[in-house]
């Protein structure tokens, strides 16, 4: 049975080879499609490691607080959230500590030209574990320390093209007016969620904040629980005090998993219908594989007859037919997977020079199921004239001409 | 000689059946697919369009920079600077907060805005807020509002009727209209949809938060707009610094959200364009076979004096009319397609309009005849060189 087996696959790999340029071009049509698909799961599951990542850097004991319902409110207005709200948190009883962060525009004037940058800051308390969380790595000079009223430390960006003229450490600057001085060049180590990179930023302490402006509202805080045990419960608690005080709908609260979660499913969707979209060439591709096989059975009629005049059965023919067709699926999936996975590389090599965290992910059962696929397609595009082929007269095929 | 020619392509074609209609398949596939794409991608653009038509192209929007509620804070002065613009008719700032929205037991946190609705309606005033049921609020009326749509159906366990009594931060407000939603959300601009809408008057019963979140300027006309925003602009980035504001137009809003619906339309279609490609070659892999066939035919058709050109241009004009009758029933299915789209789209809250253009056919019929060219160019160059004597001693 085996050696059968054998006999047909060879016999059917020798008939491929015949069709020379014909069969090429309907393995390119497979290997097309399934570099498509193969190419855009692999960078969009690149990118949904990174965020993964990204969370997990802050830590699965974290929970993300930020006002307003989750999805967005445009410019309408949100819950501040007051100095009381921060300390109740800190004070529940699983808490560990809580980054409480600012965030404000603000004007700043540096050789005779005004621009505009994010200003952002965390609370005392905060400020240690900021520190030492590793979110910033400092380039120049070094980190502002809690207690200065008047320094300040920026960003890359803001440092090298925002002004005309480069800011140099120890420059000083004006910020809605008043003085302060440039003491380091920071850049992100993890995008720390909430505060998003790109233009000018700045951090200086709370109390450099507190002077130029009166009132301020933490746009984030970042709680962390005593244990990863302790942050279902104390999520809940706190989203259960903020919608007493200030109704339904007025805080979102995130855990670590939720996030990663929230940001995985958004990402699956996006790259599901992206590879569906570009599926649809497989689905071409398979139309060729069908036409490609009907072709075949027709040339191939006299000698279906004889085959089948010298014993061959109606399944050997079916069998043999099939293995024709799931073998350009299966070739075309092994080349389109290793040019998808060449693509991939090149999109995140090209992505991560334009600065976009692409990194794609090799998957196992990205792979296995690429082959997989591209062998359904041929063996479903085959069907057809397999029976076709398998049901000839073999007196009628052997007169065809 | 080419209506000779476009005959005997025709016949060719028919007389190989299944596997014409199968290469056909393919590329009624990919046309079908990019046409429904490039249908429902310009409806939203249209959707967005109509919208802003409605604004009559002459209302300029300010929104302070910043993000949520910390933004830059714009003041009286800056108000009554940007009355004093040359061409501007009126300046309509927007005051807003959140606040607790409390019905039939439940409470739920709400954007409350608020505008001087003065002597015009506030449609005319804004082109932004628009009611849909009930009606506007006067000046001078500190005890009524208007409801969001999305707010009075699908906030609360019970849906708010118009007359109904609600409390906002405590305070007694009676809802005497509701507000229609936009089809697309602005980049930036308040949602109609998902607030509550007061006189300034009622606003003060519970907030004392008067800077702008965002302020509708009108122009006299629709041509001095331009000039408007330029003016705004230098305005607020002399003094709060570049970019610190946003200023727009109709028209810059327009064509930001168009260049963003563009550049995702694009990169879906050249998605969809690798099953166009996958399907040309379908159609060279077609016409080769074809071309082997009817080796001997062709050997025939030279030794009867037939040059290779007129062979060239036979095989040439068959495997473009796979491209064009391809194109012509993907067009159809396409459009098919779209429409149901639409019609799936709208029923699930989405302004999704199938556009039908007659850009999109004729680009959907050039491009599919193309392909259909290009791919039939090898087999046809095959097939005009064949030596007549080899040919016709093929077998």
């Amino acid at each position: 049975m085996l050696i059968k087996m054998i006999e047909i696959i060879i016999q059917a790999i020798k008939n491929l080879r015949r069709e020379g340029i014909r069969t090429i071009l309907t393995l390119i049509g497979i290997v097309i499609g399934i570099a498509a698909i193969v190419s855009l799961i692999s960078v969009g599951n690149g990118l949904s490691l990174y965020f993964e990542d990204q969370f997990e850097s802050i830590g699965s004991n974290s929970i993300f607080i930020s006002p307003g319902s989750a999805f967005g409110t445009g410019t309408g207005s949100t819950i501040q959230i007051t100095d009381n709200d921060v300390s109740f948190i800190r004070n529940l009883s699983r808490v560990d500590n809580v980054v409480a962060e600012y965030a404000l525009p603000a004007t700043i004037k540096f050789n005779n030209q005004t621009k505009s940058i994010l200003l952002f800051s965390v609370d005392k308390e905060g400020y240690e574990f900021f520190k030492d969380a590793g979110y910033i790595e400092i380039i120049e000079g070094r980190l502002i320390e809690q207690k200065e009223r008047g320094t300040i430390i920026i960003n890359e960006t803001m440092a090298n093209d925002l002004f005309d003229k480069e800011i140099n450490l120890r420059k000083q600057v004006l910020l809605n007016n008043e003085i302060f001085t440039v003491v380091g060049i920071f850049k992100f180590s993890v995008n720390v969620p909430g505060m998003m990179p790109g233009s000018g930023m700045a951090l200086t302490s709370l109390n450099g904040l507190e002077r130029i402006y009166n009132v301020t509202t933490p746009v984030q805080l970042i709680v962390r629980t005593l244990t990863i045990d302790d942050v279902e419960s104390s999520a809940q608690e706190i989203k259960d005090y903020f919608e007493k005080k200030y109704g339904q709908k007025s805080i979102t609260v995130l855990t670590s998993d939720q996030a990663i979660e929230q940001f995985g499913s958004i990402l699956s969707v996006l790259t599901l219908v992206l590879a569906g979209i570009a599926g649809i060439s497989l689905v071409v591709g398979g139309v060729g594989i069908m036409n490609a096989m009907i072709t075949s059975v027709l040339e191939r009629t006299k000698e279906i007859g004889t085959l089948k005049a010298l014993g061959a059965s109606n399944n050997k023919i079916l069998t043999l037919f099939m293995l024709e067709s799931a073998f350009i699926g299966l070739l075309g999936g092994i080349l389109g997977s290793i040019l998808g996975l060449l693509a991939g590389s090149l999109i995140s090599i090209i992505g991560s020079q334009a600065g976009l965290p692409l990194k794609i992910s090799f998957s196992p059962e990205l792979i296995l199921g690429a082959l997989a696929f591209s062998m359904i397609v041929g063996i479903l595009s085959g069907l057809y004239p397999a029976i076709k082929a398998s049901k000839l007269d073999p007196v009628e095929a052997m007169r065809y001409e | 000689m080419i209506y000779d020619l476009f005959n005997e392509a025709i016949k060719n074609l028919s007389r190989s059946g299944i596997k014409t209609y199968l290469t056909l398949l393919g590329i009624i596939i990919g046309i079908a697919a990019i046409v429904s794409l490039v249908s429902i991608g310009s409806g939203l653009g249209m959707a967005v369009e109509q919208q802003l038509d409605q604004l009559g192209g002459k209302t300029i929007f300010v929104i302070p920079g910043g993000f949520q509620n910390i933004r830059i804070k714009l003041n009286e002065t800056d108000i009554s600077n940007f009355e004093s613009i040359r061409n501007v008719e009126s300046v309509v700032p927007v005051y807003s907060t959140s606040a607790i929205l409390e019905f039939n037991g439940e409470k739920i946190n709400v954007s409350v805005n608020a505008t001087d609705s003065g002597d015009k309606t506030l449609f005319e005033n804004t082109g932004f807020f628009n009611v849909k049921e009930g009606r506007d609020f006067t000046r001078n009326e500190s005890g009524s509002i208007l409801l969001g749509s999305e707010i009075a159906e699908n906030y609360f366990e019970k849906k708010i009727e118009i007359k109904k009594l609600v409390k906002i931060n405590g305070k007694d407000f009676r809802v005497i209209g509701i507000l229609k939603p936009l089809p697309q959300s602005f980049g930036g601009g308040p949602d109609p949809g998902n607030t509550v809408l007061m006189s300034l008057d009622a606003f003060k019963r519970i907030s004392t938060n008067l800077n702008p979140t965002i302020i509708f300027i009108n122009a006299t006309d629709k041509e001095s707009v331009p000039q408007v925003v330029d003016d705004i602009k230098d305005y607020s980035d002399k003094k709060y610094g570049d970019k610190s504001v946003n200023v727009l137009s109709s028209d810059n809003l327009l064509e930001t959200i168009n260049s963003l619906l563009d550049m995702i339309t694009m990169f879906i279609l050249s998605l969809a364009g690798i099953s166009l490609i996958v399907g040309g070659i379908g159609i060279m892999n077609a016409m080769i076979t074809s071309v082997l066939e009817r080796t001997k035919e062709i050997g025939t058709l030279k030794a009867l004096g037939a040059s290779n050109n007129k062979i060239l241009t036979l095989i040439l004009i068959e495997s473009a009319l796979i491209g064009l009758i391809g194109g012509i029933i993907g067009i159809l299915l396409g459009f098919g397609l779209a429409e149901v789209i639409a019609i799936i789209g709208t029923q699930s809250g989405f302004a999704l309009i199938a556009v039908k253009s007659y850009e999109i056919i004729f680009g959907a019929l050039a491009f599919s005849m193309i392909i259909g060219m290009v791919s039939g160019f090898y087999p046809a160059s095959r097939a005009a060189n064949l030596d007549p004597v080899e040919a016709l001693r093929y077998e």
